[in-house]
């Protein structure tokens, strides 16, 4: 047994080690998610050990195209962004959020399904997605009303993040200020090291990550590991695909609500909403009733909705944003811009994944700084 | 009329004329007086005269065959009348007194004349009637959308 | 923070009164009265259909009877619209942000309504009249499509019956039995002194709220003495669905009720 690491300390396995840490964390009853390949992605699945993680696999990603490829090593995590977000687990597509029974005499009986007990720990989590779940936690869980759905699948959950070391072509983290580092958020944080010798370089965050490594061979981080894992992250640091002009942003759009880009990429977007389900912060529900054949139990569900839908935003009358170009510009400027009005953050955290998954290949990115190239007078907006 | 009077000088179409040109109003109008259920203007005919309305209530109607009238609008003190008068029309509504109303009538021909023979006047007058025209096709533009359905 | 916010409490509903023709109010008796703020909204159930959000229509001052006066204008509503004393709702809230009342004492207030928009604007005018003196001069305006569609004809006959409000109504279209006013409802502003320290609170279709905040421009009272009511369709009414989003803005707890200057320049974009 090593000596017990203390919490901000950092510690090194090797690829086998890092298999022992998954399996300390099933034999103290989690559940592990965690990337794996299936069907030509990396998505995110139960896993039930190292041997499921994409080993060797890496990713381009460019805006509209996805591809995995061979990358000719061992390593674990050389990839980006997949097309799911841990967004799938916290706020899952189709929830039921109450249950309606009406009696005999026309009285009604409301009862809540039970939270749903679990214990899990999400494996591979990258800065970009911690950032996200710190965004969602904002919205759905810190406000004057709590999801208590998501509070309750959010709560207890164990993170074994990982500070990226192969970011992809549509990957702005830096911009974003969320990566390629995690900032926090984790219980144990590692750094794969493929230097001619595989290792991890972890860090212990919380007690219960130290737990966890308390179950574990390991030694103790030496300067070197220190300085090959701190490499690693520079390097990614240094290969972003892409950058957002953040200074400035929110003011830049609100200020530009009738910039003629607006139709530009209007005209290119098919509406499809695609962007908003990859996107893992877009938190956007809607509740849908179902009732049994006799009438007498209805359900209450939460289900995903898009603003990019024609009756998003209805009022008596119609759509309130009956032209595409209008509801691209609220998906667009929610995410940059009014979001930090209503959660004093931004909504994106530079994953890139709306720019991969884009059937037409729409770059936020390239949108922010046409608008910013050819800026109206209105850098003053209003606060609301 | 031949001086000013008070109530004159403080309608709302005259109250910032110059004192020049207020007179030259005051020339071609007399102080009238309707009783409830009087026509000031009737659909179908030539206005000839432009009401500046002191005191009472006008309503504006519509007649139509087996139904009462519609009233469309209320007028009332402050307000004026006849505004179509610098183009050769005809009425295309009702305007009926439903209480004892009284008012400046300005003969319009009279009104013409003048306006004809000193341009400045004219155009004072003219851009006074061009802004009741404008305010009251706004409030008509908000009647129209029957916003409470 | 804690509890679940989709939970819904049952209320049956105590008396139905038809007010116009697709108009109605309902009163739910609570016993251990229903606490709110004039101007908050009730999310209301109806078992198996839907849920809408619907302003609380009732007396501040009463909590024991809940009142809502819903207009049967959707797939709801419509539904709403065929129950009757006796069948059984679910109620979530009260939700949203409420007229001023404290904040504007000690100032003359012009409360302008247009439509079905007096029913939000109810519960502020009766507190303003149970606290009559905390207030200046107080004047209610209220337009209507036609004398058949004024709503609570007979509360504003009581209201106008007071020496100290003033009340005037106007129609947009009238026959030969109406002697009142007829035109816009900015028309009456045109009628009543209007002071650079008034309180104006406005509800009714929004075009309308528009208008007369235009007028009131018009007449010296600045933005920032304004409070309109807005409206946007919402599904959780708790600001965790996204529906109701205007701008950086969830109609559902940062209004309905807005301070104008807050909110104008938004309304002033098309599709927004």
């Amino acid at each position: 047994m090593s000596p017990v690491p203390g919490i901000g300390s950092r510690v090194v396995v090797d690829r086998h080690g890092f298999g022992a840490i998954l399996e300390a964390l099933v034999e103290t009853g989690h559940e592990l998610l965690g990337p794996t390949v299936r069907d030509g992605a990396i998505v995110l699945d139960r896993l039930r050990g190292v041997d499921e993680l994409p080993r060797g696999v890496g990713d381009e990603q460019a805006p509209g195209h996805y591809r995995l490829r061979e990358r000719g090593d061992a390593a674990l995590f050389g990839y980006a962004a997949s097309p799911h977000s841990y967004k799938r687990d916290l706020l899952p597509p189709r929830v039921p959020l109450v249950q309606i029974r009406r009696s005999a005499d026309g009285g009604l009986s409301v009862a809540a399904p039970p939270p749903p007990a679990r214990k899990i720990a999400y494996i591979g989590a990258r800065g970009c997605e911690l950032a996200a779940i710190a965004v969602q936690d904002r919205v759905l869980r810190d406000g004057a009303h709590a999801d208590a759905d998501y509070r309750a699948r959010r709560d207890g959950v164990f993170v074994l993040a990982v500070h990226c070391g192969a970011p992809a072509g549509t990957c702005f983290c830096v911009s974003m200020d969320t990566g390629p580092r995690a900032r926090g958020g984790y219980d144990l944080g590692a750094t794969e090291v493929l230097d001619g010798e595989h290792r991890f370089v972890i860090d212990i965050a919380s007690e219960a990550g130290q737990a966890i490594v308390e179950r574990v061979v390991c030694r103790a981080a030496e300067p070197g590991d220190v300085a090959a894992a701190e490499q690693v992250i520079s390097a990614a640091a240094g290969q972003m695909g892409r950058t957002m002009p953040t200074a400035g942003l929110r003011d830049l759009l609100l200020g530009n609500l009738e910039h003629p880009r607006w139709q530009m990429v209007a005209d290119r977007c098919l509406g499809c909403a695609n962007c908003t389900m990859a996107c893992p912060t877009c938190f956007c529900t809607n509740i849908d009733d179902t009732t049994d054949l006799s009438g007498e139990t209805a359900i209450r569900s939460r289900r995903w909705d898009s603003c990019f839908t024609a009756d998003f935003a209805y009022v008596h009358g119609g759509s309130v944003r009956p032209s595409l170009r209008a509801r691209y510009r609220q998906w667009l400027t929610h995410k940059l811009a009014s979001w930090h009005d209503q959660f004093g953050t931004s909504g994106c955290v530079g994953c890139g994944r709306c720019i991969t998954w884009c059937p037409v290949g729409i770059d936020i990115t390239e949108e922010v700084a046409a608008i910013a190239a050819t800026r109206g007078p209105g850098a003053e907006s209003p606060r609301s | 009329m031949d001086e000013l009077e008070p109530s004159f000088k403080t309608h709302p179409f005259l109250v910032d004329l110059e004192p020049a040109h207020a007179q030259l109003v005051a020339d071609c109008a007399t102080r009238v007086q309707f009783r409830t259920g009087d026509l000031l203007i009737r659909e179908g005919e030539r206005e000839h005269t432009l009401y500046l309305i002191l005191r009472g209530t006008i309503t504006v109607e519509v007649t139509r065959p087996g139904g009462a009238p519609v009233c469309v609008e209320t007028i009332g003190a402050g307000d004026v009348l006849g505004v179509a008068q610098l183009t050769p029309a005809t009425a295309h509504l009702d305007c009926r007194a439903r209480e004892t109303v009284a008012a400046l009538a300005v003969d319009n021909a009279a009104l013409q004349r003048t306006m004809d023979a000193d341009p400045r006047f004219g155009y004072a007058i003219a851009t006074r009637m061009l802004a009741r025209t404008y305010h009251r096709l706004a409030r008509v533009r908000l009647q129209q959308l029957d916003i409470y359905r | 923070m804690t509890g679940n916010p989709y939970l819904l409490t049952p209320l049956a509903i105590a008396r139905a009164v038809r007010e116009l023709g697709d108009v109605f109010t309902w009163t739910f008796d609570v016993p251990g009265g229903f606490a709110f703020q004039p101007g908050q909204f009730n999310m209301l159930y109806v078992h198996g259909v839907g849920e809408v959000p619907i302003s609380i229509s009732g007396d501040p001052a009463h909590p024991e009877l809940l009142v809502h006066t819903i207009r049967a204008v959707g797939q709801v509503t419509r539904v709403m619209d065929r129950l009757a004393q006796g069948d059984v709702l679910g109620v979530r809230g009260p939700y949203g942000s409420a007229w001023p009342v404290d904040e504007i004492k000690g100032r003359d207030v012009l409360v302008i309504a247009g439509g079905l928009g007096l029913a939000p604007l109810r519960p502020a005018i009766l507190r303003l009249l149970a606290q009559r003196a905390d207030y200046g001069r107080v004047t209610v305006l209220y337009g209507a499509r036609s004398p058949e569609d004024l709503l609570f004809r007979d509360e504003l006959a009581r209201w106008r019956g007071r020496f100290d409000v003033r009340l005037e109504a106007i129609v947009d279209r009238a026959g030969r039995d109406w002697f009142g006013p007829v035109g816009v409802v900015t028309r009456l502003i045109d009628g009543v002194p209007v002071g650079h320290d008034d309180a104006v609170l406005i509800c009714g279709p929004e075009i309308m709220m528009r208008f007369v905040a235009r007028e009131l421009e018009r007449r010296g009272v600045a933005p920032d003495r304004i409070w309109i009511s807005m409206e946007r369709s919402m599904k959780c009414g708790v600001g965790l669905c996204g529906h109701c989003q205007l701008a950086g803005s969830f109609v559902c707890k940062d209004g309905p009720v807005y301070r104008f200057d807050r909110i104008a320049p938004y309304l002033q974009v098309r599709e927004l």
